[in-house]
C-alpha cells in the first residue's frame, strides 16, 4: 500500500514526524538508528563491498 | 461531465461534475479504501456532525461512467473557499477537525495520507473534510501527512499566534505552505522556543537538513521498531493540544478598533436593515456576495431568506470575529472570507486552473457593497466609472451605498488625500454612472442625511 501512496515522504519529515510523538518517539528513533548502525557492522562482516564497475554474480555470495 | 483541476493529486481517485452533482471516481485500491471506510462509526458519526462530507456509493451507470472500479457521490459544498481566505479561527477549528478525524479513524485501523489545509472547506462557520480518498488503511510508522500539516496549517497558525503577521498572504503566494527551513530562518533567536517552534520547526528542519535516504525507507524501520498506530495518535493529539492552545496576537484590540470607528447611527442602522430586508426577501436567492461585510451584520439579515450568504471583509482580524460570532451562534448559510476587492483571490496551482478565482466559483444572485465604495473611490483611488463598471461585471442586482464626502467617515478618508483630488465623487455624478448601467429600482437616503442606498438591476 505505501508504494502506491502519493505523496512523497521527506525521510527528514518522518523523522521530525516520530519525534513529534514525545519521549516514546524519540525512543524509537534511536532504536532505529542502533539497529541501523549494527546493521552496517555486521553486513561488513559477512559482505565485503563490491568494487565498482563490475558485473556481479548474484549466486556468488553463496559460494564464501 | 467536468473534472476537478485540482484532483490530479491522488491517481486512487479523480472528482468530476456532472451538472451540480459532485463524483469521484475510484480505481480498485480506491474502492477497497472506500469500503472500508464507509463501514466504520467515526464516517457515519462525522458526515451526521457535519465534519465529514457526506458520501454514498453512486451507480456507475447513474453517471455514463464505466472507467472507475466505483464512482461516489459528494454533497455539493455551497461555496469552496481556501485557506488563504480564511481567518486565523477559521484555519485553526479546521486543522483541529482534520486532526480529530485522523484520531478517529487511528481508532478504527485506518488514517489519512496527507494533511493538507486544502482538503478542508467550510459548510458556513463549520469546517468540513471533503477528500475522502484520503483514508487508507494504517501502516506502522509515522504519519505521512505530518509534514504538510505542519506546512498548511501548523506554520500559518505559528505565524500570527507567536509574530502577530497575518499567513494569508503567505499561502496565497505558496499554496504547498511554508516550508520548515523557511520558517527556521523567520524564528531565529529566542522565538525559536516559542510554543511548538522548537520540535515542529527546528527540529523538523535539521532533521531535513541531515537526514537523507528514502522517507518510505525510514518510515518502515521506524514502524519495524516499534513506531505503532498509539504513537501517531498521541503526535495527534499533541497537535491538537499545541493548535488548541494558540491566540490570534491581533484579534482583540482589531475588533475594538473596528466597533469604536463604526459612526452609524440607530436610525441609519435601522433603515438599512429594512431596506436589505425588503429586497432579501422579496426574492428567491441561492447566493448572496456581501463585500465590505465588516461584523457580518447583513450578511445574517440576507442568510435568514437567502439559501448562501458569503461575506467578506479585507481585515482578517475583522472577519476573525465575524466567524468566531457566526460559529457561536450555530449560523450554518453565512461563510465569512478574508478577500481584498482591491486584491481579489486570483486562479492559482497547475496551469492556473487549481484554485479557481473568487469571481469564477459560483454566480450571485444578489451583490451587497455597503459602505465600501468610498473606501475603493477615495482610499484606493479608483475612478467611480471603474467601480461601477466593476459591479457591473458581476451582472447581478445590487444593494450599494453611497457614501458622501460630508459623512463623518468619508471626510476621514478624504483629510489623508491632497484637497480637491477627487471633484467628482459626487452624489449626482455616481447616481449618473448608476442608472446607464443599471435600472434603478429603490432609492433610500439614510436619516443622517450623508449616505444613500440604492437598489439597482442589471440593464
Amino acid at each position: 500500500m505505501n508504494e502506491l501512496a502519493y505523496l512523497d515522504a521527506n525521510s527528514g519529515s518522518m523523522i521530525a514526524g516520530a519525534l513529534a510523538a514525545g519521549f516514546a518517539g524519540i525512543a524509537v528513533v534511536f532504536k532505529m538508528w542502533g539497529q541501523r548502525v549494527m546493521g552496517i557492522f555486521s553486513r561488513k562482516q559477512v559482505e565485503p563491498p563490491e568494487p565498482d564497475g563490475i558485473a556481479t554474480d548474484p549466486n556468488a555470495a553463496s559460494d564464501l | 461531465m467536468l473534472r476537478e483541476e485540482a484532483s490530479y493529486r491522488d491517481p486512487s481517485g479523480t472528482v468530476f461534475y456532472v451538472g451540480d452533482r459532485v463524483y469521484r471516481g475510484l480505481d480498485a485500491t480506491g474502492l477497497a479504501n472506500w469500503t472500508a471506510l464507509s463501514t466504520t462509526k467515526f464516517f457515519d458519526a462525522g458526515v451526521k456532525y457535519g465534519s465529514l462530507v457526506a458520501t454514498s456509493q453512486a451507480p456507475p451507470e447513474s453517471v455514463g461512467i464505466s472507467d472507475y472500479a466505483a464512482v461516489l457521490e459528494h454533497e455539493r459544498i455551497p461555496f469552496i473557499s481556501y485557506p488563504y481566505e480564511w481567518s486565523f479561527e477559521m484555519l485553526r477549528d479546521a486543522a483541529a477537525t482534520h486532526l480529530d478525524l485522523l484520531r478517529a479513524s487511528l481508532d478504527e485501523n485506518l488514517t489519512m495520507k496527507d494533511g493538507y489545509s486544502f482538503n478542508m472547506q467550510f459548510r458556513g462557520a463549520q469546517p468540513i473534510f471533503i477528500d475522502i480518498g484520503s483514508f487508507e488503511p494504517v501502516a506502522a510508522g509515522p504519519w505521512i501527512g505530518y509534514r504538510q500539516f505542519c506546512q498548511s496549517f501548523l506554520y500559518p497558525l505559528l505565524l500570527e499566534a507567536h509574530l502577530g503577521v497575518p499567513f494569508q498572504r503567505f499561502l496565497i503566494g505558496h499554496l504547498e505552505g511554508l516550508e520548515p527551513t523557511e520558517m527556521r530562518r523567520i524564528f531565529t533567536g529566542r522565538k525559536r522556543f516559542r510554543k511548538g517552534v522548537f520540535k515542529h520547526v527546528f527540529l523538523h528542519s535539521v532533521a531535513e537538513s541531515n537526514v537523507t535516504g528514502g522517507g518510505r525507507d525510514i518510515q518502515r524501520d521506524l514502524g519495524k521498531q516499534g513506531f505503532s498506530k498509539e504513537l501517531t495518535k498521541a503526535t495527534a493529539k499533541k497537535l491538537s493540544q499545541l493548535i488548541g492552545s494558540l491566540r490570534s496576537r491581533r484579534a482583540d484590540s482589531g475588533w475594538k478598533a473596528y466597533r469604536e470607528t463604526c459612526s452609524y447611527s440607530d436610525a441609519d442602522r435601522e433603515a438599512k436593515e429594512q431596506l436589505v430586508t425588503s429586497v432579501v426577501e422579496s426574492r428567491d436567492l441561492n447566493l448572496v456576495w456581501d463585500l465590505g461585510a465588516n461584523d457580518g451584520a447583513y450578511a445574517r439579515i440576507a442568510a435568514q431568506h437567502a439559501k448562501y450568504v458569503v461575506a467578506c471583509d479585507s481585515d482578517d482580524v475583522t472577519v476573525d470575529a465575524m466567524y468566531r460570532s457566526l460559529r457561536d451562534d450555530g449560523v450554518s448559510n453565512v461563510l465569512p472570507l478574508v478577500m481584498n476587492v482591491m486584491d481579489p483571490s486570483p486562479a492559482r496551482g497547475w496551469r492556473g486552473l487549481e484554485r479557481r478565482a473568487f469571481s469564477d466559483r459560483g454566480r450571485a444572485d444578489l451583490v451587497m457593497a455597503l459602505a465600501l465604495i468610498h473606501h475603493l473611490a477615495i482610499a484606493s483611488n479608483v475612478p467611480l466609472p471603474e467601480v461601477v463598471a466593476w459591479m457591473r461585471q458581476f451582472d447581478a442586482p445590487l444593494i450599494v451605498e453611497f457614501v458622501e464626502s460630508h459623512d463623518p467617515m468619508a471626510a476621514r478618508l478624504l483629510a489623508n488625500k491632497p484637497e480637491g483630488q477627487f471633484p467628482d465623487y459626487r452624489i449626482d455624478v455616481f447616481e449618473k454612472l448608476l442608472s446607464e448601467a443599471y435600472s434603478i429600482t429603490q432609492s433610500v437616503r439614510l436619516p443622517s442625511g450623508s449616505r444613500t442606498l440604492y437598489v439597482v438591476e442589471p440593464r
